[in-house]
């Protein structure tokens, strides 16, 4: 969800089998650059490969090319690392959310096979995505400040994953801002 | 070969006759069996069909007897009294249902019982007829719960009123299952009264439960929305609104003490002391709390049946 | 989104005549919200009408909440044929009611009875997603959910349709105000409630290509149902 300079990326923290919860302290998230943010719902084990593949991926990139990714750039890796395996795809969904070079918002989501799409506004993929997008649609308006942002994707997050019986178990907030990064844990209802 | 409901005089019917030799045999109802020659009549039909097998003439029933029979024997072979006295579902000639009106007659053998409404709730008495010493009065059954908020004193013939009040309580859960609320006292009255009348042969659709009309009168007691109400429901399957009423043996003395002691702004002990007081001038036996039942029904606690010791405490204050 | 009943097939006339993947349902989707307040209840439906799979507009005005005699708006979704079908029954159902009763159905009376209607077809239900809406006996608003097969419950706030999932979770927080501590109920007047109302189906609008063309509101006080007519988006 982007922001005034500032861009917010925020996940539930379950971790499950159908029905079955497994764990409650799934990252679903990890930082990619100092600014930017790549969150991946599906398949945990995708989810995990991916992850570790796109840090290997970063890191390689930072050390032969002695500077950080652009969002734009980053965006463009995942979705190129999806294709490659058009058929037999990962089963995930990413989104990729950071600040770029001039500190406007960028973000961008995607399907399990790299189809990018880079919205002004928001991006939400995952089983409450029909929840989350209405919520959204709703509450977001454009220009928000980190904190207002902070309060909006949290508002978002926790009603949307309250609707959705394999989402929540807690949540994660990341406010990416020039400056800092501001990371939150939120309280939700644990069933 | 057969003729339906042959009482019933007015109605069209088709009666399906072998024609052989000139020769009619009509079976109208099995104890009677007319022959009837019919060289060289003709006779008439209104309207006229016939099926591959046989000849069906549709028919004036009344107007086909009387040419199958002289006047003289119509009458006496269907109209006299005793006719009429047996067929449930007939007509007399004077428009009276006989059975029906027998069984009305029936409730006044029954014990007394007593109702009467107040602005607090409802009063249900009625007597018991212990008739031996060794009888266990407590089972006798006079006063019913239909639903937590409907009561039912009965008299006359107290085995019929199993099924009505069977139906009564069929009608008030269905009410409750299709509605999520209480019926009221008037439609369960309603739905009991829609029994009444089906008895004899059955009609399309609809099942027949009893050979006869029941021989029992109810009184129907209980509290909605519109307040605490109380209903006399009959075996012609009339129903009507009492602020006090008395069905069975002693109605009639018990009836006229009610209206001159009723008043609009009687409370509810009041009502207690008074069904007691009416139902004790009325029975042979001397009152004690083992035979009459007394129950209320109130806005606060539904339908109640008093203990034997609350009978007491009534007793004692009369 | 609609996973309670097999995958959707479009039928036409055509289809039917052949005989051989004949469907008994069709979705004409739209969506329906309720809120009660407390003396008040607004239910809310977009006008329009879509064919089958989603991409086919039947009509852009083709309300599909209903004003019953007894003063409650039953809002169906889902096939409109099926929802046409349950208010018949249901206005029939309510004017025997007044005959036998010599009342009018209370709106939890008919909640209960709608709830049986539906699971009295429970093997070949009808395909239609309903809200009901109205005043209780002590004269608050109350806004009834249903799935299609009868299961019920009262709801401050409540969303169902083409857009339900997408309305719902904004109702919860607009109007459940649930926080990780639980409800905190705040009181809303009517006003409120319709902007929050406005603002569900504009986004829902957003992103359900069922929902829109026109918003109608049916506002339902002890004096009677108002209705009010909105824009919403028509692409």
């Amino acid at each position: 969800m982007s922001g005034k300079n500032c861009v917010a990326i925020a996940s539930d923290k379950r971790f499950g089998v159908k029905y079955l919860t497994i764990s409650m302290e799934f990252p679903k998230m990890f930082q990619a650059t100092d600014k930017t943010f790549i969150g991946i719902s599906g398949l945990a084990t995708d989810v995990q490969t991916l992850m570790e593949r796109f840090r290997f991926k970063i890191n390689m990139y930072r050390m032969n090319e002695e500077r950080d990714f652009e969002p734009i750039t980053l965006a463009n890796m995942v979705s190129s690392t999806l294709y490659e395996r058009r058929f037999s795809p990962y089963f995930v969904e990413p989104i990729v959310a950071g600040l770029d070079k001039n500190n406007n918002p960028y973000i961008n989501g995607m399907d399990l096979i790299g189809c990018s799409t880079t919205a002004c506004d928001f991006a939400a993929t995952g089983t409450p995505e029909d929840q989350l997008y209405g919520t959204c649609e709703a509450l977001w308006e454009p220009n928000l400040e980190p904190e207002e942002l902070f309060e909006t994707i949290s508002q978002t997050i926790m009603s949307a994953t309250n609707r959705d019986c394999v989402s929540g178990w807690g949540a994660v907030v990341h406010v990416i801002t020039p400056e800092r990064v501001i990371t939150r844990t939120l309280k939700t209802r644990m069933d | 070969m057969s003729v339906n409901r042959p009482l019933d005089l007015n109605v069209e019917l088709t009666i399906f006759c072998n024609v052989k030799n000139n020769l009619v045999k009509c079976c109208l109802e099995e104890w009677m069996v007319w022959e009837l020659h019919m060289s060289g009549k003709k006779y008439e039909t209104r309207s006229m069909r016939s099926t591959t097998c046989r000849s069906s003439y549709h028919i004036d029933y009344v107007e086909f007897l009387r040419y199958l029979l002289p006047p003289q024997n119509l009458s006496t072979m269907f109209l006299t009294r005793s006719e009429y006295d047996r067929g449930v579902n007939t007509f007399s000639p004077e428009g009276r249902l006989f059975q029906v009106e027998y069984a009305i007659e029936a409730i006044k053998l029954g014990s007394t019982a007593v109702g009467i409404q107040t602005s607090e709730g409802v009063v249900l008495a009625a007597e018991k007829r212990v008739t031996s010493p060794l009888l266990v009065s407590s089972s006798i059954e006079k006063i019913m719960e239909i639903d937590k908020h409907l009561g039912c004193a009965m008299s006359g013939l107290t085995a019929d009123s199993r099924t009505m009040i069977d139906h009564a309580r069929v009608a008030a859960q269905s009410h409750r299952f299709t509605y999520d609320e209480a019926i009221k006292v008037e439609s369960v009255t309603q739905a009991v009264c829609d029994l009444a009348l089906r008895f004899g042969e059955s009609a399309e659709g609809e099942e027949s439960i009893m050979s006869r009309p029941f021989g029992v009168a109810l009184l129907i007691a209980g509290v909605d929305e519109n307040g605490p109400q109380l209903f006399h429901a009959d075996p012609s399957g009339t129903f009507t609104q009492f602020d006090a009423k008395a069905i069975g043996s002693g109605s009639e003395g018990a009836q006229t003490e009610l209206e001159g002691e009723y008043h609009k702004s009687i409370t509810l002990e009041k009502a207690e002391t008074l069904s007691l007081r009416v139902l004790k001038q009325v029975m042979e036996e001397k009152l004690n709390n083992t035979n009459v039942e007394l129950a209320s029904v109130t806005p606060d606690r539904g339908y109640r049946i008093y203990s034997e010791d609350e009978l007491q405490s009534v007793i004692d204050r009369l | 989104m609609d996973s309670f009943l097999p995958v959707q097939v479009s039928w036409t006339p055509q289809t039917a005549a052949s005989g051989s993947d004949f469907y008994p349902y069709t979705n004409n989707a739209g969506t329906v919200a309720g809120i009660s307040g407390g003396d008040f209840c607004v239910m809310a439906a977009d006008t329009r009408q879509s064919f089958g799979v989603g991409y086919l507009i039947n009509t852009r005005y083709q309300p599909k909440m209903f004003k019953l005699s007894n003063g409650s708006v039953l809002g169906t979704s889902g096939f409109y044929a099926d929802g046409l079908t349950l208010i018949k029954r249901i206005n029939q159902r309510l004017e025997w009611y007044k005959h036998a009763h010599d009342k009018e159905m209370s709106t939890p009376a008919l909640a209960q009875l709608l709830s049986i209607t539906l699971y009295s077809k429970r093997f070949f239900p009808y395909y239609a997603r309903v809200l009901l809406g109205g005043l209780d006996l002590e004269g608050h608003g109350v806004v009834y959910g249903y799935d299609s097969i009868g299961s019920y419950e009262p709801c401050l706030a409540r969303a169902t349709g083409s857009g339900g999932s997408l309305i719902q979770p904004f109702l919860d927080n607009q109007i459940y105000r649930k926080t990780p501590l639980g409800i905190l109920q705040a009181p809303h007047t009517l006003d409120q409630v319709k902007a929050v109302m406005r603002d569900s189906f504009t986004s829902a609008t957003e992103r359900d290509i069922q929902t829109g063309d026109y918003l109608e509101l049916f506002i339902i006080t002890a004096q009677g149902v108002d209705v009010e007519k909105y824009d919403l988006r028509k692409d």
